[in-house]
């Protein structure tokens, strides 16, 4: 996307949903993700002002980063079970099926509790790697520490979920 | 040879280096507990990114468009005005003292307005009224 005359419309209509999902899967709660959501477009419709061409996902994923620790401490809240409207979605769980093909539909509140027990800089890796999509640099950038790090919180999170899941 | 670990979520990410790669794919051909461990860092991967990507409510936008740009904008009313109570300290010292009894340190009400960011109005002030105010908040907003 190109950086110049850049809206917050903008950003809603392109990262819009990633930052909701991002926020839903960190937080486990569909109406603190909307809150969360919300506080970071108004964070960029205010950033923008002053906002220099570069790198726009390091940009926005700092703000959206900073955005969910200042709720945190603000609200000090832990992170809430999901509700069970993603059994519908899922309902290919029924159907038996091999075993490598049962880990990969397995109920998505299965996997949004076991994301809420990861360690927060896991679950914060593993959500920017594989739900909103970020390369490692991407997120090292946002997170602020070196690619190995995220190497590390990548790998340790996956193997923790799979410890979990099994 | 050592194991591949932390090396092989990036592998299968495609975030190794082209040398980090080849020894990656080379060690996997003979040692069994990688081969697992990358099996297992998949199936993870898989599992996350099945979860459903659902759509973010409308009325978040809406909120985003009739904040205002300057000022820092509470969502929640009523919580924000208990947490507000709690973090500000706002102390109406002296009010409406005449200007024939100047007090020993003169703080106009427009300096105050604008320390506060609030509307800089004197309205329904009595002629020559001076408020003194002292404010604390934990961010430097008292509203
Ligand atoms: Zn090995």
């Amino acid at each position: 996307m190109s950086d110049v005359g850049l809206t917050w419309e903008d950003v809603a209509r392109t990262h819009g949903r990633k930052i909701y999902n991002f926020a839903y899967r960190l937080t486990g709660n569909p109406d603190d993700a909307a809150d969360l959501a919300q506080d970071v477009l108004i964070r960029v419709k205010r950033g923008l002002a002053t906002y220099q061409p570069g790198s726009f996902d390091g940009w926005l994923w700092r703000i959206t980063r900073n955005a969910f620790l200042d709720d945190i401490r603000r609200k000090k809240r832990r992170p809430t079970v999901p509700l069970p409207d993603e059994v519908d979605r899922m309902a290919l769980a029924s159907v038996p099926a091999p075993d490598h093909v049962l880990a990969q539909v397995r109920l998505g509140p299965d996997v949004q509790n076991a994301l809420l027990k990861l360690p927060h800089d896991f679950r914060e890796a593993v959500v920017m790697c594989d739900i909103v999509g970020l390369s490692y640099a991407e997120i090292a950038g946002a997170v602020g520490v070196p690619v190995g790090t995220i190497r590390s919180r990548i790998h340790r999170g996956r193997g923790q979920l799979r410890e979990m899941l099994s | 040879m050592s194991h591949s670990g932390e090396l092989l979520s990036a592998y299968l990410d495609g975030e190794l280096t082209k040398a980090e790669e080849l020894n990656v794919v080379g060690h996997l051909e003979t040692c069994t507990r990688c081969q697992t461990e990358l099996g297992d860092s998949h199936e993870a991967r898989a599992m996350v990114r099945a979860l459903p990507i659902l759509d973010m409510p409308t009325w978040v936008t809406s909120g985003v468009a009739s904040s205002p740009v300057e000022l820092p904008v509470r969502r929640r009313p009523l919580a924000w005005a208990a947490a507000a109570a709690a973090a500000a300290f706002v102390l109406v010292v002296g009010f409406a003292t005449f200007v024939a009894t100047p007090p020993a340190i003169e703080i106009t009400f427009t300096e105050i307005s604008n320390t506060l960011r609030l509307p800089a109005s004197q309205d329904g002030l009595p002629p020559g009224a001076r408020a003194v105010v002292i404010a604390r908040s934990s961010d430097g907003i008292a509203e």
